[in-house]
C-alpha cells in the first residue's frame, strides 16, 4: 500500500492510489463526502460502458463548449448567453441574482420578463470577498448601456447577502435607476405560527396596503 | 466503559428505558426530564438515570468534591443552546483517555408543556479528517460550521433529526447557578452581560440569530477598518454599519423588555429574607430606549455614531460602542435598612451568593410565569454561604417552583429540610456512580 498524499494515515485500506485519488476528486465536490463519493466511483467502475464513458465524455464537452455570459454572468454555449440575445426580453428591468443557479431557479418559475446579472457571490469581508470580486462594476456600467430603469436585488436573506444589498442599493441610487429587493417573509401555504421570530419581524416591516 | 466500576446502574431501570411513561403526577405543565443516559461523559459512569423512580422533581445529589455532581448538572445544561454550565470546548466533555472519534453522548426524553415528550439527542465527537468538518458533508445539517472546535462537532437530533444547535433553544429551557459565578458582580461587564443574554434568551430564543448577524457584521467592518482605516469602502462600511445598527437594536430591546419583566417578577415576587436585586442597563442604545426614544431613532442614531466613529475604531482595532458594551447593574435593595440601596459588588460574598440566587429564582418564576411552565433549574453547591434562616426559605421556593430543581452539595445535612419537609429524592454520587 503506497502511501497517499498523508491523507489518509490512519488506516490502511486496500485501495488503489488511482480509485483513491477520483475518490477524494469527488469527495471535494459540494454536497459530497467521502461516504457517497466511494458510493459513486463504485457504482461508476460497475457501470463503465453504459454510465461512466459518457458522463466523461459528458465533462469534457460541457468543460470545452460552455462559456460564461461576458454581459450577465450566466453560463451558455452562446456568447452573449440566450437570455441576453432574446429581444422580447425587456431592458428595463435587470434582476440581480447571487449565483447562476438562482437565476435558472427565477426561469424555472418564469416570472422575470428581463434580463439578469450573476454577482457570483456576495460581499464577506471576513473572507477577503470585497467589490471588486463581484460583477459590481459591469453591473453598473449595464445601467446606462442597456437604458435599464429598475434593479430588482433578489440576494439571499442571509446577513452577508443583505450587506451586499445594501451596499449595492447605495451605489446604484448614484445612477438615478429604481431599486428594488425582493420581499422576506411569510412562505406561500405557511402558518405564522411556526415562523421565528426574525422572519416574523420582516414579514411585518415589509407590510403592504391591501 | 474501560476502567469502570461494574453494577453503577441499576440493571432493572436499564431495562425500562428512555421510553418508560412516567408517573402521573407529573402533569405536562412543567419541563420535566423523564429519562436521561450518559455515555462517555467527562467522570460520569455511562447509563441510564432512574429518573422515573422519583417521588419528586426536586432532587438532591450529594456526594464528595470530585464525584461527579457538576458533570451531571453539566450533561444536563447541554440540553439548553450553548457550551453548558461550565462553557466547556466540547473535547473537553469526553472521558479522559476515550477515544474522539466514538465521542460523547447525552440523550433525553423531555416532557415540555405544549408540545409533549421530545427525544434530544446531544453529541460530540471527532468528525472525519478533523479540522475540516465541511469536507464531509454525507449527513445534512445546517449551520454547523462554527460548531466545531479542535475537530469536535456538536451533534443535535431533536425526535430522530438532525436538528441546527439553536433548535434546543426552542424546546429546553434551562438556568443553572454555580460557585464560578459567585464573582459575577465582582467580574468584567463580559460574564454579566452574556448572564444577562441568557436570560434573553430563555425568553426570546430567536434573539440568537440577531446576535450572529451583529457579531458577524461587526467583525467585517473590524476587518475592513484594520486593513484600510479610514480608506476602507465608504458604501461597504455603511453597508454593514446599516445592519449593525439594525440587529443592536433589536437585540438592546430585547435586553430592555427582559430586564423589565424581570424587575417585575423579581418586585412581585420577593424572597423574603433575602436582599431584593435592582437591575439596570448600562450601555448606550438601552438607556435610549428604556428613556422612551423609538427603535427608529435609536437605530438611527447607532448607525450615525458608528460612521462617525470610524477613525476612532480603525485606530483601537475594534467597535467601541454598541450592545457588545453593555453591562447589567445590579444592586441590592435591603428590606431591613430603609430604602438603603447597596451595588452588588459592595455587598459581601454571602450578600452577593443571595442575590444571585434571588435573581435566578427570579428568572425562573419568570419563565414560568411566561411559559406557563418552570424551567429546569440546576444549582450547582446551593448552600454554599447561604444562612439556615435563606436556605429554609430558597427551599420552600423551589419546591413551591413545581419544576425540575436539582441541586447539590458535599453535606446532606444541610438540604435535611428540602428532603424531609418538601419531599425531594436524595441521590448518592460517588466515583461517577450516581445512585437513588
Amino acid at each position: 500500500m503506497g502511501k497517499q498524499e498523508g491523507a489518509e494515515k490512519r488506516m490502511k485500506t486496500p485501495v488503489h492510489p488511482r480509485i483513491d485519488g477520483l475518490i477524494q476528486a469527488i469527495a471535494r465536490l459540494p454536497g459530497l463526502g467521502p461516504r457517497s463519493a466511494r458510493r459513486i466511483v463504485l457504482d461508476l467502475l460497475a457501470h463503465r460502458e453504459s454510465r461512466m464513458r459518457p458522463l466523461a465524455e459528458l465533462m469534457r464537452q460541457v468543460a470545452d463548449e460552455i462559456r460564461e455570459c461576458p454581459r450577465c454572468g450566466n453560463l451558455d454555449l452562446a456568447e452573449p448567453c440566450t437570455i441576453c440575445r432574446d429581444e422580447r426580453r425587456q431592458g428595463h428591468a435587470l434582476c440581480v441574482v447571487e449565483q447562476v443557479s438562482d437565476l435558472w431557479a427565477l426561469e424555472r418559475a418564469g416570472l422575470h420578463r428581463g434580463r439578469y446579472h450573476v454577482l457570483g457571490g456576495v460581499l464577506n469581508a471576513l473572507e477577503g470577498i470585497g467589490p471588486k470580486d463581484l460583477r459590481i462594476a459591469p453591473l453598473v456600467a449595464r445601467i446606462d448601456a442597456e437604458g435599464v430603469e429598475e434593479v430588482i436585488l433578489a440576494l439571499s436573506a442571509t446577513v452577508d447577502g443583505q450587506t451586499t444589498a445594501h451596499y449595492l442599493a447605495e451605489r446604484l441610487h448614484e445612477k438615478g435607476v429604481r431599486v428594488t429587493a425582493i420581499a422576506h417573509g411569510v412562505p406561500v401555504g405557511g402558518s405564522l405560527d411556526y415562523l421565528d421570530e426574525g422572519t416574523l419581524a420582516a414579514a411585518l416591516k415589509d407590510r403592504r396596503p391591501v | 466503559m474501560a476502567g469502570r466500576p461494574a453494577g453503577c446502574v441499576d440493571r432493572k431501570v436499564e431495562e425500562t428505558g428512555l421510553n418508560a411513561p412516567l408517573r402521573e403526577r407529573t402533569g405536562p405543565s412543567r419541563f420535566i426530564l423523564a429519562g436521561l443516559r450518559l455515555v462517555r461523559m467527562r467522570n460520569l459512569a455511562d447509563g441510564i438515570l432512574p429518573l422515573d423512580g422519583r417521588r419528586s422533581n426536586v432532587l438532591v445529589l450529594v456526594g464528595p468534591n470530585g464525584a461527579g455532581k457538576t458533570s451531571l448538572l453539566e450533561a444536563v445544561s447541554l440540553l439548553a443552546p450553548g457550551r453548558g454550565l461550565r462553557g466547556a470546548r466540547f473535547a473537553e466533555l469526553l472521558r479522559f483517555g476515550e477515544d474522539g472519534h466514538l465521542g460523547w453522548r447525552v440523550e433525553a426524553a423531555l416532557d415540555t408543556p405544549h408540545a409533549g415528550r421530545h427525544e434530544l439527542v446531544v453529541a460530540g465527537r471527532v468528525t472525519e479528517g478533523a479540522g475540516a468538518p465541511a469536507a464531509d458533508a454525507d449527513e445534512p445539517g445546517e449551520e454547523e460550521a462554527h460548531e466545531t472546535v479542535a475537530g469536535f462537532r456538536r451533534l443535535i437530533e431533536i425526535d430522530g433529526r438532525r436538528r441546527s444547535p439553536a433548535a434546543l433553544g426552542g424546546i429546553a429551557r434551562v438556568l443553572w447557578l454555580t460557585p464560578a459565578m459567585d464573582r459575577l458582580f465582582a467580574g468584567p461587564a463580559a460574564e454579566r452581560r452574556r448572564f444577562l443574554d441568557r436570560v434573553v434568551l430563555t425568553l426570546h430564543p430567536g434573539n440568537a440569530r440577531l446576535a450572529l448577524a451583529f457579531e458577524r457584521t461587526m467583525r467585517a467592518r473590524n476587518r475592513l477598518l484594520g486593513e484600510a482605516g479610514v480608506r476602507a469602502d465608504a458604501s461597504w462600511l455603511a453597508a454593514l454599519e446599516a445592519k449593525m445598527a439594525e440587529a443592536a437594536t433589536a437585540i438592546a430591546a430585547a435586553r430592555v423588555e427582559a430586564v423589565a419583566q424581570w424587575s417585575a417578577m423579581l418586585a412581585h415576587r420577593p424572597l423574603d429574607g433575602f436582599p431584593s436585586p435592582l437591575l439596570g442597563l448600562a450601555g448606550t442604545l438601552e438607556e435610549q430606549l428604556a428613556a422612551g426614544a423609538p427603535a427608529l431613532e435609536v437605530e438611527e442614531a447607532y448607525r450615525e455614531a458608528l460612521a462617525a466613529g470610524r477613525a476612532r475604531d480603525a485606530e483601537a482595532g475594534r467597535t467601541l460602542t454598541g450592545p457588545h458594551r453593555t453591562d447589567l447593574r445590579v444592586a441590592a435593595a435591603d428590606g431591613g435598612n430603609e430604602g438603603q440601596v447597596v451595588p452588588a459588588h459592595f455587598c459581601s460574598t454571602g450578600e452577593q451568593k443571595a442575590l444571585l440566587l434571588a435573581l435566578v429564582l427570579g428568572h425562573a418564576e419568570l419563565i414560568a410565569g411566561v411559559e406557563g411552565a418552570a424551567p429546569i433549574l440546576l444549582l450547582d453547591e446551593v448552600a454554599a454561604h447561604v444562612d439556615e434562616d435563606r436556605r429554609s426559605r430558597l427551599f420552600a421556593r423551589l419546591a413551591a417552583l413545581d419544576g425540575e430543581v436539582w441541586v447539590t452539595g458535599t453535606d446532606e445535612a444541610v438540604f435535611a429540610p428540602l428532603i424531609r419537609e418538601h419531599g425531594a429524592d436524595r441521590w448518592q454520587v460517588a466515583e461517577g456512580c450516581i445512585r437513588p
